[in-house]
């Protein structure tokens, strides 16, 4: 991809206010992400207190069942929640990458194969499926991944496909077959380099996926009780009657706040890439 | 059009068959044999001989592909089995449960679907101004929250806090009402939990409407309208509106399928009886034929919402032969 | 439209308005059930709690535990064992009748030993009848005589469990598993059922004139939730009166504060334990165990995870509130300097200088301590002594799994004979383990047949000497010294680790009732809270 087409794109992209609004809340948890250690008051995994306490100023958010700071699991929580998001998120996207582009660029048999692929992916229900499956599997970071990124590849693939549909009519990728480029090179120069922008669009919207999905599952109890997710900080705050005592109000609220302000954050982002990026939205808006 | 649509019963043909072969095989895969989950830490008050009972009477005992057959035989009379739990027949439990679902998620798509419509007209009409980007950020903002978690908060607040609304359930359960104190009743008890389903789908709904009037809006004829004097309010309800609202019909479709798998998590934090709520009951106590039998009444139903929609949406766009399905 | 406004507005109103009309009954009580147990009868009630004690409103026995779980004369008005103890001879009470009316006689009695010998493998108590019993005969009206094929002392605390089933109901049906109707559910119990709508309410009322004593209630009304949120969320509101469910402890200064809520609080008898594979290095020697236990804090384990509200966990098993409990077993209080001594002393040496130990010939040493995912007090408890361990150099990370996949390793088809494929892992035993003077010995014995417990693969001769000492006394007084002793051995052998016996909870609105019983080890919910046995 050119610089110059990079500059447009990061222009029209400053131009949206909901993408500003986006890249700056996900600016503030890579902040927190990167310096958990430094922000956080205490080690998240030591018993610093005595469980259940309420907030005060040794424990702004209080402490949890037994005795770790709230505030500090919920800093390193961004870590896992958004990390696990991340991951499970890139391997669908790369999947979806590389379905989208050979279905797209190879056309014919592939491409129906795949495409009918990608349609049955999209017709099972999701969240039951999940649940099927992380019953079945049992807890763990890695099962989580799994069981995220199978699900989630087929809606990038579907529009990187089309994408790629489109950029084969386009003038330099005509030129480059009519005079003998090989695959490879087509692909690797001309094809791949002009979908990367949507893959991230769409990266970033899977992620926000991912972090929500993770954060039920935890919740439901089929998630890894051991790694401190904002999801499992909810799982034990309501295994441990959070709700019924006070606690919901420095337990319960704070990790759902910042589920949702991340997932926000990659809404906003994400849609404003996409509508940057993909030539098939963009001026409808 | 008719190689389409068989085209499209094929599809959706194997999708059932996966999902099928899915729901006997992944089970089968996991270590563990009904024994472990039926009696939980209570199981060594079984002896051998009621243990290997309990192998023979779910067919443990057979080959792989015997089972298949089995379950495919069973499937087709309807029968899903027993459950381990409960030990009654998996289909008579779910069918107990689904009109609670059908109650709880028909009233949210309801709603849903016309306050997307409501707002999305209003928000294209007002396209740009400070009230439209409002109210997208507002329903991202709240589409973003974790569903549990706004149940969550919505009982904490409405129901533990203030007291205003039962706390969970379809009914209250230690009365005998009837008649318009039961619809009452059942009303209060719907509530919340068809607030928080509303809640998590109108911004859907909501974007939708709004970007497909806005297409409208920008086409030719409402140019020709606008063109012939008429006034504003005219023409975006009157022209606009029907147009635009073509889309929504499938989205309400594509919304039954998403309403039914978000309905797992309402349902249980409300601890409302619907099916969603049994099938994580069910995940929970491991119950697999349960479990089982749950996931595939919601995938059939969230299937078979779909190829409706698939077959809706030319019907009634006739602009558009091959519908993208993207939501 | 300002009056469609106004309409919709007063709608809603009395929508909001109209909520708790939940009128409390004179004569009536709401006790919420945590699980749904089918229509109760003692082939489909759902073991454990609620189920069980829910069909003993409506089912007796020829005995029945008091609060202190000692068997007592219940539908029997005397009950005699023979001097070779195979002969138990009953007199049973006058004038009890079905809740249908018909007369409860000696041929139920006898009908109900034959039909659970039939029907082997249907329910769970024709395990214990068909192990022990030889013949029953009715003599007459009232007395019933049970011929045992040898001694079986546990045979008493079987008599309290089996419930009794009226012939003129059963002797027609053939398939027990399935009679799935209310209208089967008749007993001779205190309360009758007459409602059950399945996970969502059961309906009993009195049966007047019970021959233990009036019902205090003339309607007992189990709404099912499932929820446990739900659940203390309607306690606390009012809006039932008591619940099956043990309340968390985090919840208990919540209720107290609750004017007209009482909590009652009493030991419970399941344990909870670190198990350790005896069969495989490092575990297989006993200072190695034992410095596993230096290394944990059972009092600071009951402190976090149960507030305070458990009992510290007896190295030699009996609950202290057990009448069998031997105070002079070695407990191991946490001891860092005495756990790492002995690790050093064995050659558990931190080589490679990684913080952690490894084994004398320098490999590297860890193990998961496996725990069941999906309870937090499991997954809690092998967090932190995961961290206690590693204080002493052990590599030893909590790993929560499925518990099936949990008991595929642990014990293998519910079968010791299969060995296990374990380090270390969290475990509990169930409260009968706990109500005979037996029950330990199942877990230690390193003979299956009676060790069928012993899933850690303990195995020393001394105890199984001890053990089968045990289990030929039939006097009370040799029987007490010789469990003394076996506790001194458990402890000293750390076949595994008792960390604590969570007390189970309970909260009532007094109002509702105040004469609730406490049963040892199980609590409130129970038959005898239910009747006036005084009056």
């Amino acid at each position: 991809m050119s610089t110059s087409r990079l500059r447009e794109i990061l222009k029209t992209f400053r131009r949206n206010p909901l993408g500003v609004v986006g890249v700056s809340i996900l600016c503030a948890f890579l902040f927190v992400t990167v310096f958990a250690d430094v922000i956080s008051p205490y080690d998240p995994y030591e018993r610093v207190g005595k469980p259940f306490e309420k907030p005060s100023t040794t424990h702004l958010l209080g402490t949890n069942d037994i005795g770790q700071d709230l505030l500090s699991e919920m800093i390193h929580g961004a870590r896992i929640s958004l990390g696990l998001g991340f991951v499970a998120a890139t391997i669908a996207m790369t999947i979806g990458t590389v379905v989208g582009v050979v279905a797209g660029y190879a056309g014919g048999i592939v491409d129906t194969i795949l495409m009918r692929m990608v349609d049955i992916v999209l017709v099972i229900p999701f969240l039951p499926l999940m649940i099927l499956l992380a019953a079945l599997l049992g807890p763990s970071f890695w099962n989580l991944v799994l069981v995220l990124s199978v699900i989630i590849w087929a809606r990038p693939a579907r529009v990187i496909r089309a994408q790629v549909l489109s950029l084969k009519e386009r003038g330099h990728v005509v030129a480059a077959r009519s005079t003998g480029g090989t695959v490879a090179h087509i692909l690797f120069h001309h094809v791949i380099p002009a979908v990367l922008p949507l893959s991230l669009a769409q990266l970033i919207l899977a992620t926000r996926t991912t972090i929500l999905i993770e954060a039920s599952l935890s919740f439901l109890g089929l998630g890894d009780p051991i790694s401190k997710s904002w999801g499992t900080i909810l799982y034990y705050a309501q295994a441990r009657s959070a709700f019924l005592t006070g606690a919901w109000l420095w337990w319960i609220l704070p990790p759902g706040l910042l589920i949702s302000a991340a997932v926000l954050g990659f809404a906003f982002t994400g849609y404003a890439l996409e509508e940057t990026v993909n030539p098939r939205l963009r001026g409808r808006r | 059009m008719r190689k389409f649509l068989l085209g499209k019963i094929l599809q959706y043909a194997i999708v059932m068959a996966v999902v099928v072969s899915l729901n006997f095989l992944l089970p089968r895969l996991m270590p563990g044999t009904p024994i472990e989950m039926l009696g939980g830490e209570g199981v060594w008050l079984l002896s051998q001989a009621e243990r290997d009972a309990i192998t023979a009477k779910h067919g443990l005992d057979k080959s792989l592909g015997q089972q298949y057959i089995q379950y495919l035989a069973n499937l087709f009379r309807g029968e899903l089995g027993h459950s381990y739990n409960w030990g009654q027949p998996v289909g008579q439990m779910i069918a107990k449960r689904l009109p609670w679902t059908l109650l709880l998620t028909g009233t949210a798509l309801i709603l849903s679907t016309s306050f997307g419509i409501l707002l999305g007209t209003f928000a294209s009409w007002r396209r740009g101004k400070k009230s439209d980007i409002l109210s997208i950020s507002a329903s991202m903002t709240v589409s973003s929250m974790p569903s549990f978690w706004l149940g969550m908060v919505l009982v904490a607040i409405f129901a533990v806090q203030l007291k205003l609304l039962p706390v969970f359930g379809a009914r209250s359960p230690w009365t005998d009402y009837t008649g318009f104190r039961l619809v009452l009743d059942v009303l209060e008890h719907l509530i919340l939990p068809v607030t928080s389903l509303v809640l998590l789908t109108l911004s859907g709904n909501f974007l939708l409407m709004r970007y497909s009037m806005l297409d409208v809006l920008g086409s030719d004829y409402v140019f020709m309208a606008r063109a012939k004097g008429m006034t504003e309010g005219a023409v975006v309800y009157r022209h606009a509106m029907r147009n635009a609202l073509l889309p929504m019909a499938t989205a309400f479709m594509l919304n039954v399928g998403f309403m039914f798998s978000g309905a797992i998590v309402t349902e249980t934090v409300f601890a409302y009886p619907g099916v969603g709520r049994m099938m994580y009951e069910a995940a929970l106590a491991r119950d697999y034929p349960l479990l089982q039998g749950a996931f595939l009444v919601i995938s059939i139903t969230v299937i078979g919402a779909n190829l409706l929609s698939d077959f809706l949406y030319p019907l009634l766009d006739p602009r558009v032969r091959r519908p993208s399905r993207e939501h | 439209m300002n009056k469609r406004i106004l309409v919709l507005g007063l709608a809603l109103a009395l929508l909001i308005t109209g909520i708790p009309i939940l009128v409390h009954a004179a004569g009536t009580i709401r006790i919420a059930a945590h699980l749904d147990s089918l229509n109760l009868t003692p082939f489909n009630y759902v073991t454990g709690t609620p189920g069980y004690r829910k069909m003993t409103l409506v089912y007796d026995s020829l005995l029945y535990g008091d609060a202190d779980n000692i068997p007592q004369p219940w539908l029997a008005e005397t009950a005699e064992l023979s001097e070779d103890g195979l002969l138990w001879t009953f007199v049973l009470r006058e004038g009890i009748t079905w809740h249908d009316g018909e007369p409860f006689t000696a041929y139920d009695v006898k009908f109900t030993f034959e039909y659970y010998l039939e029907y082997t493998g249907a329910g769970r108590f024709t395990g214990p009848i068909a192990r022990a019993v030889d013949r029953v005969w009715a003599y007459d009206d009232r007395t019933v005589k049970i011929y045992l094929k040898q001694e079986e002392p546990a045979f008493r605390f079987d008599l309290t469990d089996i419930p009794i089933l009226p012939r003129h109901i059963w002797k027609d049906i053939t398939d027990p598993d399935n009679a799935l109707d209310v209208s089967v559910t008749v007993g001779t119990g205190p309360y009758k059922l007459v409602e059950w709508r399945e996970a969502e309410i059961y309906r009993f009322e009195a049966n007047h004139g019970y021959f233990m004593g009036e019902p205090y209630f003339d309607t007992v009304i189990m709404p099912v939730i499932l929820d446990s949120t739900a659940l203390f969320t309607a306690l606390k509101v009012g809006e039932i009166d008591a619940a099956t469910l043990s309340v968390s402890a985090e919840l208990v200064a919540e209720f107290e504060a609750v004017d007209g809520l009482e909590v009652i609080a009493g030991p419970g008898y399941r344990s909870l334990t670190l198990k350790m594979n005896n069969g495989i290095p490092p575990f297989d020697d006993v200072e190695f165990r034992q410095a596993v236990a230096y290394a944990i804090d059972s009092q600071d384990l009951v402190d976090t995870i149960q507030l305070g509200y458990a009992a510290l966990g007896n190295m030699g098993y009996f609950h202290p509130a057990t009448p069998w409990f031997n105070p002079e077993a070695e407990q191991y209080e946490q001891d860092f300097a005495a756990a790492n001594a002995l690790l050093d002393g064995l050659g558990y040496l931190d080589v490679d200088g990684d913080g952690m130990r490894e084994y004398p010939d320098g490999s590297e040493l860890s193990f998961p301590i496996l725990c069941r995912a999906g309870t937090a007090q499991r997954t809690r408890s092998a967090e932190i002594i995961s961290d206690w361990l590693a204080e002493v150099g052990l590599d030893f990370p909590a790993q929560p799994m499925e518990w099936t996949a949990q008991v595929g390793l642990f014990w293998p088809d519910f079968n010791v004979r299969n060995g296990r494929d374990y380090g270390l892992g969290i475990w509990g035993w169930s409260p009968p383990a706990m109500f005979t003077p037996w029950g330990p010995i199942e877990m230690v014995h390193s003979d299956p047949d009676y060790g069928w417990l012993n899933i850690q693969g303990f195995a020393d001769p001394d105890m199984d000497a001890l053990c089968d000492d045990i289990l030929a006394t039939s006097d009370q007084a040799e029987l007490e010294i010789l469990i003394d002793e076996f506790q001194v051995l458990m402890a000293d052998g750390v076949p595994f680790v008792t960390l604590f016996y969570a007390d189970v909870i309970f909260a009532y609105w007094a109002d509702a009732h105040d004469q609730w019983v406490f049963r040892k080890g199980e609590g409130i919910h129970d038959k005898l809270s239910m009747i006036d046995m005084e009056g």
